[in-house]
């Protein structure tokens, strides 16, 4: 196994952000009269979603590749090929 | 015009791919056939993943449901950003087991993490199953090009049994590395295609602007841009949105080419780096959306009202005959990639999960052979399916998911709960396909859960029951599990 205990995870709840946003908060959004750029404002919810999506995944990886790089050799040699 | 630009979109692309495939290496075993010799760099995976998320679905199937139901369409925007949140998790998890197993395909993984053949063979059939019903979105969409292209002359069954032809034609060859040329190719003709089509879209519905597109179809239709859109009495509201989205997010990998595509990733940085880019890919729907509802305003109207076709039909009303051929190539090719890592991927679970288990002296010569006669019974099927149906793209794509959903308890299950095992993750199948598709347990559903994804509901149904049975009988401890 590549992750063991030691490694942290806690950042991993980070992407529970994602679900919130686009899954959660559409109900709440729904309703919003407001029309940025003439756009409706459900449309332009779920569109920033994507890019807080993005960043959300960035960050992770980012901290990710931080607390637990993977070494370069670990993959050819536990290959069976 | 339009039948050679579209020919010769096809024809120049599958003769790249055809010598990519080559010049690659031959495939000469049923591993490096299907999973592509487990060697994708970053740049492939990322074309191949795109390749995936560039379906019909989203192209004709999102622009109809724009056009029809308006909201609705937003389903796009959460289901790869979201697929791609669960896959940062989810994906590296099921590449390493792939790795240590040395698995090809989804219902291999449940054989070995479950320590179970039969459990294998159950999850192959479901998985063709499931894979079936996303080849017929594949094969309604060529169909419609086909006659779109040959005149509307040419019957729906010879349409389709060409399309099958076709498809089965462009995956003969080569086996994955050809899809990947040809979602690069595709990929760089969509984005042209959508970029041309949205500067040029305005004036030819008497807007000022794109954004003037959305200010004249509230004018229209009221409301289109909030739930539940257009057709209120379709049922499409939030609630529908919100459980077919993490439905769709939930079911995504489990589709088995997709676990399958786990596999083939070079490493475990490559498809997380790719988790992060795979979201933005998607805010280019916006223009999709943004086709829809120009057809909406243009008064476009599909033969039959069909909504898969309106977006094919906006372009042949309202584009020059060069432009319809080349978008009607390229929405082939939307189509071919896709539906030849379909066929693929169905023909490796019916030769290793099925016939394998029937037949172990099987040579891996007889072996491919089998494979690629398995594909055109998977795709005649699909043709007979596609015959009687004139849904939404959008529900079939649905309906592929709620029907690979119930394989996702097992796959989540292996990853998180060491005590799950084989008898209880059968029998919450057993359960969700029951709760899924018995007639009793849907007018169920839509008495007590109004509006709620089937999909989603029978998955909870399946999860529910095959914790509990894990719970209550405990099997001894695997020696190793994921």
């Amino acid at each position: 196994m590549t992750e063991t205990a030691k490694i942290p995870r806690g950042h991993r709840w980070l992407l529970i952000i994602p679900f919130l946003w686009q899954v959660g908060m559409v109900p709440f959004v729904n309703d919003v009269a407001w029309r940025p750029f003439a756009l409706p404002f459900p449309m332009v919810w779920q569109m920033i979603g994507i890019l807080v999506t993005t960043l959300v995944i960035a960050i992770v990886f980012a901290i990710d590749e931080r607390v637990d790089p993977e070494e370069p050799d670990a993959a050819p040699a536990r290959t069976l090929h | 015009m339009i039948l050679a630009l579209t020919l010769a979109v096809v024809l120049g692309t599958m003769a790249g791919a055809l010598l990519y495939g080559r010049r690659q290496a031959r495939a000469e075993t049923m591993a490096e056939w299907a999973v592509g010799g487990r060697r994708f760099g970053m740049l492939i995976f990322w074309f191949l993943n795109a390749g995936e998320i560039y379906t019909t679905f989203a192209v004709l199937g999102i622009s109809g449901y724009a056009w029809a139901f308006g909201a609705p369409a937003y389903l796009a925007f959460t289901s790869v950003s979201l697929s791609a949140t669960l896959g940062y998790w989810l994906m590296p998890r099921i590449w390493e087991a792939g790795r240590r197993h040395d698995l090809v395909t989804q219902a291999d993984f449940f054989a070995a993490h479950y320590r179970a053949t039969w459990l294998g063979v159950v999850v192959g059939v479901a998985g063709i199953a499931a894979l079936i019903v996303y080849v017929q979105i594949q094969i309604t969409a060529l169909s419609l090009i086909i006659r779109l292209t040959l005149g509307s002359d040419v019957s729906p069954l010879i349409a389709a049994v060409l399309a099958a032809i076709i498809m089965l034609a462009f995956v003969y060859f080569a086996g994955l590395r050809s899809a990947a040329f040809a979602a690069g190719v595709k990929d760089v003709l969509m984005v042209l295609i959508v970029i041309a089509l949205s500067v040029t879209v305005a004036a030819k519905v008497g807007a000022a602007s794109i954004l003037d597109i959305f200010a004249l179809t509230e004018v229209q239709h009221p409301g289109f841009g909030s739930f539940p859109g257009i057709q209120p009495g379709a049922g499409l509201s939030t609630t529908w949105l919100m459980t077919a989205a993490l439905n769709v997010a939930l079911a995504n990998w489990i589709l088995p080419h997709m676990f399958q595509l786990c596999f083939a990733a070079g490493s475990r940085k490559t498809i997380r780096r790719n988790a992060i880019w795979q979201p933005l890919y998607s805010l280019s729907y916006f223009f999709i959306i943004l086709l829809g509802l120009s057809a909406l305003l243009a008064g476009t109207q599909p033969p039959g009202g069909d909504s898969n076709a309106v977006l094919l039909q906006f372009v042949t009303d309202r584009y020059p005959a060069w432009a319809v051929g080349i978008f009607a190539g390229t929405a082939c090719l939307l189509a071919l990639v896709p539906g030849s890592v379909l066929l693929l991927t169905a023909s490796a679970i019916f030769t290793r999960n099925i016939v394998r288990p029937m037949r172990p002296q099987i040579s891996e010569r007889a072996m491919l052979l089998v494979a690629r006669g398995s594909m055109v019974a998977i795709a005649a099927i699909a043709v007979w399916l596609t015959l009687g149906a004139t849904r939404s793209l959008v529900e079939i794509g649905l309906s592929a998911y709620a029907a690979v959903g119930m394989l996702a308890p097992g796959v989540y299950l292996a990853f998180t709960w060491k005590r799950a095992h084989a008898p209880g993750v059968f029998i919450g199948m057993v359960a969700g396909y029951a709760a899924l598709l018995l007639p009793a347990a849907q007018a169920f559903w839509d008495t007590h859960f109004p509006q709620w994804d089937h999909g989603l509901l029978a998955m909870a149904v399946d999860a529910a029951v095959a914790i509990l049975i894990c719970a209550l009988w405990n099997r001894p401890a695997m020696p190793s599990s994921s």
